[in-house]
């Protein structure tokens, strides 16, 4: 078509060609307007008012049943009726009402009037007091004149006011009164039926759709102004988010999807909308965390901030199926470049540390607890420095004096591989491991090893048994073994599976003793441990030695046949010097480590490199060795592991998933699988152990490491302990040294010896359960018995053991107690008990109308006691405590065999003292302090008293 | 040529340059909206509208003023109603203060008087101190919604969501 | 398959795609007549099609065209292919002609009209902005900006590129001091662009394509613009990975590979490997050689580039024009040859003085 002049284009078609542009564009405006307004998490808050709708149809269905529709029409009728008596008083009503408007019109105008009255007589009273002062005596009387006058005028006004109101409060009663019935019947039902129509109400508008008005709030573009579906966040209080060189608030938006997670009632609807688990702990408003004060991410970690989808959040699966339904439901997929992803559900607990500092045990955080007491089992702080964990002593015994206990053989044997002489051993293994199988590095390791033993060995600090053995009865050693306590601790070979039940590891499992240590020794140390080492936690048991060399007896008759017929291979001088010219020529030239090398003789390089070697493999680390003292531990501080960025985590060519919690596990189920591929030298191996853990064990510890990481709360927002909470604290890191809760359940904490069937048929031949103890004994008394360890029931076959405390550690103990119950430190003990007139008396009959003796001996015979000798209970049991003790037995220790005298509140001897429960229990509170000793029993006890001691 | 010029009415009422236009004008002003939109927040960071007040037997007869700071709201306990009184002046905003010694609150801004029922009685307020909304949980305990206001003057104290009866 | 692949990633090495790309240049200003026809761009087209289509299947290759961030890359590089042939194409008719005696295109009297400006530019332009808004929101919804971690001050990210204007840049920072490759290269590059209008004196070529009238100045600013510029981004976008190690096309980008790069100074090498004694103190006498040799390159080079093939230009737009000119266009050329000192050699810097910041 010919074109104008001037003309480069057909206008003709430019305009369609802009008809047609705009049109895309006005598609794509729409589009983006559609993109920005329709959001997954808008239909999972539709969603949810659908599940609400459901929760409330159940609700109200419960409530139905509650309320026959019988009831409900004849209260309706009720109302009904109400409504036509009212009625019919209308002309009445509007009578009143015209009175009650006249009332109301006379009390606006004295208002005003009362107004400016009070108004000018403050102002008048004002001038008057100023005249006054400034000696305006004449102008002031007169003022004063008008003054009165205002006053008594606005008095009357008042007066009047009040009249008037009290006036209108009648009348308004009186118009009430005339709905009385009306009023009565719409309360009645309230009462009754008012649930009904709440729900009903609630269920009706529950929905989404059930408003229309809905449509219009959430509409696009006006949906700024009062949505209904919208984002609902939570501002953390004092908890930050760090974002590195600033702490910004934590935002937590969760609930915008997770709709109901702190509202009880959905615990059985599917995510993510169902309640939080454990509401009384966790989320509640009532709980320890509230959701409006700690959020979400506190916890789980994830990013709280992002709301789009299910993907912004960082969810992690807990497993590849979990991953794949993830996949369908949610086309879930990793986000790239996330700081903490929201924790797996098995791995929660690991966000507990760092607000709940300086506890070694967290309440209700059982996987995080167990993996605490696996590092603590396994020994991992020896290697690692953990802070915070500075204060347990090293994981193994102590080898100064090595060469007096056993062989070099047995002790070149072990060393190579522990498991072959204890199955349960919790020392690691370092040799014949995935990547130092090979023949050269095996010679080598064989060096090593010999030449590690004899430094050993020539270091070691001589000793003697103090005592010989001279035989024993096995049978008798055995019961002992058995019955004395040992099993709190050790397992044993041999006793039996309802005894080794418990299942302890704080001592080594028992077995082979026959091939290992002398009888000499055994004895020595069964009777006094700290003899050979004087920091030991092993008790001793007050053997005698009798006792002591039956158990001897018994457990050498455990040997390990095979492991003692083993030969460990000889020195092979060779590689022995291959090994040290590699040592010493690291910053010198080979010559001179030649040179180094052939000034020394025979003995003295095998000794150099078996210190060489005791440094390379860390031994030091867990046990005490002559020449290393002061040496920094051998492993990787773990103190921030759970931050270690992913890039420095060494996976070497091992093809697993790039992830922390990954790397952990496996590098704990095998150490030394990152060699795998490797071209290493035998100086650069691997070197950390093997300990044979379970996948579960690896599971834990990996809680426990990602717990280990550098968030930081602020002071204000952590769980800071009070002055009872750290004294409670500090005694129970005693406690868990020395292992008292192998023995004692103390306040639901520990007792496994409980699960020996001997124990859990009757508990009464346990170790006594220390459910309250602070309350229970006074503190000067609980400070002497664990250094003067005596039968407080003598009936018990398993005895309590003195342990090694120092005075500080005592004082720890007892104070731990003590703050647990938060009580003073001192109760009182009387002097001489102060008795009330006939008190005593009674006290005396009750004694015997209760028969206390029958169980308690009190020093009037001698027969078989069943119960702690009451002489010594003013000492020992604090009075607040005997008389809670007496009032009700079985709420202080569930099971016990004292009787309850005062059961339902009521006296069994209602004669005496009247009856009165508070009068009985007083009294016999006051005898038993008042036939109480003056001084702590010794630990002769049983020679003081000439009470047989059970056999 | 007005015979084509008809024609050409007839056939297309909407000239492509017209559909352009339009077209483009409502995608302009779709755009423009969506920035005015863009400009309100999706979320607030505002303070708790809503908030526990324990249970009515905390509460003696009187002004309690345990909620004033932080929340803004005197409970009332008088000619047994418990009502949540607003602490802002209906006069310009100000807060007054309670004078228990002379039974009113007083606004220092302005001089206004209230009785401890909320109704004004002296200086420039013009109208009473607003209720907020009282419920009790199923549990027993109050609930305060201070983003539901009941005004005297237009009749809501009347409304059953204004007190609790105690 | 597995061969061919790792043969491109050898092959897509710096120094064997820079040579290929050299090549490449010199065979499109040599052969421009055939490049430039419709069966070529077509036979182009539909040869390139199925190879980009076996590059595309490979996973690692998708990785990193796909990343939302090198997408523009890809309709950049589409966009210089497709720009650079139509140059060409409308040049080589426009040669044809003027050889034949005829006017350019451009010339004839309907290509000279004026037309108004009102609707036939201002309409277009409409239209183009139209088209431009479609295009960024359709763009903004399917791709989302991506959210990366928190900023954290003491973590760099691996590898840590500039935006992709700057690309070619950062890859010329590994051959040269960041001085020169950094502040001074740019500055002249900005410098040289301002100066065409005031240094290019010659009216041929103005508003009509041609590149037989204008072979010099053309082939230069080409070689700046294809070579240097777009090929560097080339490498720096997609072949440049971790510790910004060279990684083929279809190679994975393991954190973990290590490259020996162990470079030497001219100084180093001349004084201790060549004379076999220490360095000495004074620092110009250390670096006496690369002083003189960059001295020698400008001067000798330049007299012998004036004297072959200078005079005309000397002659027409004066002392000054050409001497600017010369000196900007060795300038240029420092590149490539540093570029080849470092393969061939691995020299590390002509003259090192970083005492003074100064190294070439």
């Amino acid at each position: 078509m010919k074109l104008e002049p001037g003309m480069a284009f057909d206008t003709k078609v430019q305009n369609k060609v802009f008809a047609f542009l705009s049109i895309l564009l006005l598609l794509s405006t729409v589009w983006v307007i559609l993109d920005d307004y329709i959001r997954p998490w808008k239909a999972v808050q539709i969603k949810a008012l659908d599940i609400k709708k459901e929760v409330l149809g159940e609700k109200l269905k419960a409530v139905k049943a509650s309320v026959k529709p019988e009831e409900v029409a004849a209260l309706k009728k009720a109302i009904e009726a109400g409504q036509k008596i009212r009625d019919s008083r209308q002309a009445e009503v509007d009578a009143l009402k015209k009175e009650l408007g006249e009332t109301q019109a006379k009390i606006y105008a004295q208002k005003i009037i009362n107004g400016a009255d009070g108004s000018s007589s403050s102002a008048m009273t004002f001038q008057w007091e100023m005249k006054k002062e400034h000696g305006k005596d004449a102008a002031a009387k007169k003022l004063k004149g008008k003054l009165d006058a205002l006053n008594i005028k606005w008095g009357k006004g008042k007066d009047y006011f009040k009249q008037l109101t009290t006036d209108e409060k009648n009348v308004l009663n009186a118009i009430a009164a005339k709905s009385k019935e009306l009023k009565l019947a719409q309360k009645d039902y309230k009462e009754k039926a008012g649930k009904l129509d709440m729900t009903q109400e609630a269920y009706d508008s529950a929905s989404f759709f059930s408003d229309p008005i809905n449509f219009l709030r959430n509409a696009p573009f006006i949906d700024y102004l009062d949505p209904t579906i919208k984002i609902q966040q939570v501002v953390a209080e004092n908890i930050t988010e760090d974002r590195y060189f600033k702490q910004t608030e934590k935002v937590d938006r969760c609930m915008t999807c997770h709709t109901f997670i702190d509202k009880p009632g959905y615990e059985k609807k599917d995510n993510p909308y169902k309640t939080h688990p454990n509401l009384n702990l966790m989320v509640g408003a009532d709980s320890p965390h509230p959701m409006k004060k700690t959020g979400c991410t506190t916890c789980h970690g994830g990013e709280g901030q992002r709301v789009f989808d299910f993907n912004a959040a960082e969810h992690r699966p807990e497993n590849e199926k979990q991953k794949q339904e993830w996949i369908a439901k949610y086309h879930y997929h990793e986000g790239h470049k996330i700081a903490q992803p929201i924790r797996k559900k098995s791995q929660t607990e690991a966000g507990c540390v760092k607000c709940h500092q300086g506890k070694e045990f967290i309440p209700q955080a059982d996987r995080l607890n167990k993996g605490r007491q696996l590092v603590q089992t396994y020994g991992c702080y020896g290697c690692h420095k953990i802070k915070g964990w500075e204060h347990l002593r090293k994981p193994g015994p102590s080898l100064y004096k090595i060469s007096s206990k056993v062989s070099k053989e047995w002790t070149k044997n072990w060393v190579w591989f522990p498991r072959h002489f204890n199955p349960k051993t919790k020392m690691p293994h370092y040799f014949n491991q995935s990547n130092n199988s090979k023949p050269e590095f095996l010679k080598k390791n064989v060096a090593e090893v010999n030449s590690i033993v004899e430094y050993l060995f020539k270091n070691s600090k001589s000793f003697s048994p103090f005592t010989r053995y001279n035989g024993g009865n096995a049978d008798k050693g055995k019961a002992l073994i058995q019955n004395v306590g040992c099993i709190s601790c050790h397992q044993v070979e041999g006793i039996g599976n309802d005894f080794n039940k418990v299942g302890s590891k704080k001592g080594p499992y028992l077995t082979g003793l026959g091939s290992k240590v002398s009888g000499d020794w055994l004895v020595s140390w069964l009777m006094r441990p700290s003899h050979y080492q004087e920091d030991t936690v092993m008790p001793s048991f007050r053997l005698s030695k009798r006792e002591a060399s039956d158990m001897t007896s018994y457990l050498l008759t455990l040997k390990n046949k095979k492991f003692s017929e083993m030969k460990f291979s000889d020195l092979d001088r060779s590689v022995r010097d291959e090994l040290l010219l590699e040592y010493f020529s690291s910053f010198d030239t080979i010559a001179v480590a030649k040179t180094k090398l052939a000034g020394l003789d025979d003995h003295q390089r095998t000794l150099e490199l078996g210190k060489r070697s005791i440094g390379k493999f860390g031994c030091y680390s867990c046990h005490n060795i002559d020449g290393f003292e002061g040496r920094s531990p051998i492993g990787v501080d773990l103190t921030n592991e759970g931050s270690k960025p992913v890039t420095q985590l060494a996976f070497g060519h091992e093809h697993i998933e790039h992830k922390r919690d990954v790397w952990f596990k496996n590098h704990m189920l095998n150490p030394r699988r990152w060699d795998r591929g490797n071209n290493k030298g035998f100086k650069d191996l691997l070197r950390m152990p093997n300990f044979f853990m379970s996948e579960e064990d690896a599971d834990l510890l990996t809680v426990f490491l990602l717990g280990q990481n550098s968030e930081k709360v602020p002071m204000a927002g952590q769980k800071n302990l009070n002055e009872y909470e750290v004294a409670e604290e500090k005694g129970h890191r005693v406690m868990s040294k020395y292992n008292c809760y192998g023995c004692h359940n103390i306040d639901g904490m520990g007792g496994d010896i409980l699960k020996a069937t001997a124990y859990a048929d009757d508990p009464n031949e346990a170790p006594p359960i220390l459910a309250g103890q602070g309350h229970r004994v006074h503190t000067d008394w609980f400070y002497n018995f664990l250094g003067n360890v005596h039968t407080i029931r003598p009936w018990l076959k398993v005895r309590m053991p003195t342990f090694n405390l120092s005075n500080e550690e005592k004082n720890t103990i007892v104070d731990g107690f003590r703050a647990r119950k938060k009580l003073p430190v001192f109760e009182e003990k009387p002097e001489k008990v102060v008795w009330e007139p006939g008190e005593r008396a009674a006290a005396k009959k009750l004694i015997t109308e209760y028969a206390c003796d029958s169980c308690h001996t009190l020093g009037f015979n001698k027969d078989e006691p069943m119960a702690p000798n009451l002489h010594h209970a003013k000492n020992r049991l604090r009075a607040s405590w005997i008389e809670k003790w007496l009032k009700d037995p079985q709420s202080v220790m569930p099971g016990t065999t004292m009787p309850n005298f005062f059961a339902d509140g009521e006296a069994q001897e209602p004669s005496i003292l009247g009856g009165s429960v508070d009068r009985q229990v007083t009294a016999l509170r006051k005898y038993i302090q008042e036939i109480g000793e003056k001084e702590f029993p010794e630990a002769g006890w049983y020679e003081a008293t000439g009470f047989k001691k059970p056999e | 040529m007005s015979e084509s010029k008809k024609s050409l009415n007839r056939r297309e009422f909407f000239s492509f340059l017209a559909v352009g236009w339009i077209t483009f004008t409502a995608a302009t002003a779709g755009l423009l909206g969506l920035v005015f939109r863009f400009l309100y927040p999706n979320v607030n960071f505002e303070p708790e509208m809503e908030f526990i007040a324990g249970i009515p037997g905390d509460y003696d007869n009187g002004v309690d003023e345990r909620w004033k700071n932080g929340f803004g709201v005197w409970i009332i306990k008088r000619e047994g109603k418990l009502v949540a009184l607003s602490n802002i002046c209906t006069h310009l905003g100000c807060i007054p203060n309670w004078l228990p010694g002379e039974l009113k609150f007083k606004c220092p801004c302005h001089g206004s008087g209230f009785y401890p029922s909320g109704i004004n009685f002296e200086g420039p307020a013009p109208r009473p101190l607003e209720r907020f909304k009282i419920t009790t949980l199923p549990d027993g305990r109050l609930k305060i919604d201070k983003t539901k206001k009941y005004r005297y003057e237009k009749g809501q104290w009347n409304n059953p969501d204004s007190y609790i009866e105690v | 398959m597995e061969a061919l692949k790792e043969f491109v990633n050898i092959l897509s090495g710096p120094q064997y795609s820079f040579t290929l790309t050299l090549i490449m240049f010199y065979l499109l200003m040599k052969y421009y007549r055939i490049i430039g026809t419709k069966k070529f761009a077509w036979g182009f087209v539909i040869l390139m099609t199925p190879v980009y289509l076996w590059f595309m299947s490979d996973d690692v290759f998708r990785t990193i065209i796909a990343t939302p961030d090198n997408i523009p890359i890809s309709i950049l590089l589409f966009s210089v292919f497709f720009f650079t042939w139509l140059t060409v194409h409308k040049a080589a008719i426009n040669d044809e002609r003027i050889e034949a005696g005829e006017c350019p295109i451009e010339g004839l009297p309907e290509n000279r009209e004026k037309v108004w400006s009102w609707p036939n530019l201002v309409y277009n332009e409409l239209f183009v902005i139209i088209a431009g808004t479609i295009f960024l929101i359709v763009w903004a919804i399917i791709f989302k900006a991506p959210l990366e971690e928190p900023a954290n001050p003491t973590w760099a990210p691996n590898p840590a590129k500039a935006p992709w204007y700057f690309l070619g840049l950062q890859e010329m920072l590994v051959y040269f001091d960041p001085w020169m490759a950094g502040v001074v290269l740019p500055v002249f590059i900005i410098i040289g662009l301002v100066a065409i209008p005031y240094i290019d004196t010659n009216p041929k070529g103005n508003g009509y394509y041609t590149f037989s009238e204008r072979k010099m100045a053309i082939s230069c600013f080409m070689f700046g613009w294809l070579v240097l510029w777009i090929f560097l981004i080339i490498i720096g976008t997609f072949l440049r990975g971790p510790n910004w190690t060279f990684y083929g096309p279809f190679e994975y980008w393991d954190f973990h590979k290590v490259v020996a790069e162990a470079n030497i100074n001219l100084s180093e090498i001349i004084w201790i490997k060549m004379l076999g004694t220490t360095m000495p103190s004074n620092l110009i006498v250390r670096e006496i050689f690369g002083i003189f040799v960059i001295l020698a390159y400008f001067g000798i080079s330049g007299a012998m580039i004036t004297k072959k093939w200078g005079q005309d230009i000397l002659e027409k737009t004066g002392k000054i024009r050409y001497y600017f000119f010369l000196f900007l266009v060795l300038f240029m050329a420092t590149l490539p040859i540093k570029m080849y000192l470092r393969w061939l050699f691995t020299l590390k810097y002509i003259v090192a003085l970083p005492e003074w910041e100064l190294n070439l």
